[in-house]
């Protein structure tokens, strides 16, 4: 049995804070300092997002290496003033519903600090149980729980980035939600009490 | 209020440190092979479409060039003709019996 870490659900949706304009404007003419700031702005959600529609930290983030160069190359397909992080959501999703049919990326090597160790034991656990929950869906599901339950998205915006209609997003939520629930419900018993 | 448990459950992420290592990683990876990658992709992303479309000019123009519109009837009455044809229009020279004679000119779009 295992106790759970409250962890409260980030500012997300289409709430979030976006890059300027100006940056934006600047990344679409080809400035490249304005593309890699781009880049640092977004890529922790970016990670996190890939993370769990992934559900493998190593394979996150290839998906999230994928995912932004997709953004670097489509940056000028992007109109300044829209929902920016749904067209970021929507790249990463749309990669992670490709990239098992795609090849392993070719990476270069770069020669970076390695990946510091998870010092926290119970966060280490909690994450494994949730991980392993989530790979159990679909990646329909999965995409639909982690944008509406996760990101903080309504079904109609989360329909938008899945491209699918709002109650086809709110059903495969709910499916999602109510087979994660049966499987945490063995780890975590406060999850028994509407089974 | 479950719904909010397992909500809580589910936003579970890594240590912020791993977060952040990953997360740079994936960065500077995607800007290495924009810097490697992306003039050949461009190039060729640029291209094929600009080869499609003249290839599929020529044919167009092709099936134009080798489909003519049908000869006009003509009247009843005339009892000899001669067409001629131009590279951009049609030209038809009618003599009718009393000696007439009649000079059609058609476009390209079959109008008199």
């Amino acid at each position: 049995m295992a106790t759970a870490l409250a962890f409260p659900a980030q500012a997300g949706g289409s709430a979030a804070a976006a890059p300027s304009d100006v940056i934006l404007a600047s990344a679409r003419d080809g400035d490249r300092d304005a593309l890699e700031e781009i880049l640092r702005f977004i890529e922790r959600r970016v990670y996190t997002l890939a993370l769990r529609l992934a559900c493998d930290p190593a394979a996150a983030e290839d998906l999230a290496q994928e995912a932004m160069l997709k953004i670097c190359r489509f940056i000028g397909r992007y109109r300044v003033g829209s929902n920016f992080w749904g067209w970021v959501y929507r790249i990463v999703v749309n990669q992670a519903h490709d990239i098992r049919r795609a090849a392993k990326p070719t990476v270069p090597e770069l020669g970076e600090h390695p990946v510091p160790p998870n010092h926290d034991p119970v966060r280490k656990d909690q994450l494994e149980h949730v991980m392993n929950a989530m790979r159990q869906l679909t990646k329909k599901e999965r995409s639909a729980l982690v944008l509406i339950d996760i990101e903080g998205y309504t079904s109609r915006e989360a329909g938008r980035i899945l491209r699918c209609l709002p109650i086809t997003v709110r059903t495969r939520a709910a499916v999602a939600r109510r087979k994660v629930r049966t499987t945490l419900s063995r780890d975590y018993p406060e999850l028994r009490e509407v089974l | 209020m479950s719904d909010d448990k397992l909500k809580n459950i589910l936003s579970v992420l890594p240590d912020e440190d791993e977060i952040r290592s990953r997360a740079a990683r994936a960065r500077q990876r995607a800007l290495a092979r924009l810097d490697h990658a992306a003039p050949v992709v461009e190039t060729r992303i640029s291209w094929i479409p600009s080869l499609a479309m003249a290839a599929l000019v020529l044919l167009v123009a092709g099936i134009v060039y080798q489909i003519r519109p049908p000869a006009s009837p003509g009247p009843v009455a005339s009892s000899s003709g001669a067409a001629e044809r131009e590279q951009e229009r049609l030209r038809m020279k009618w003599v009718l019996r009393d000696g007439t004679r009649v000079l059609w000119t058609f476009n390209r779009s079959s109008n008199l």
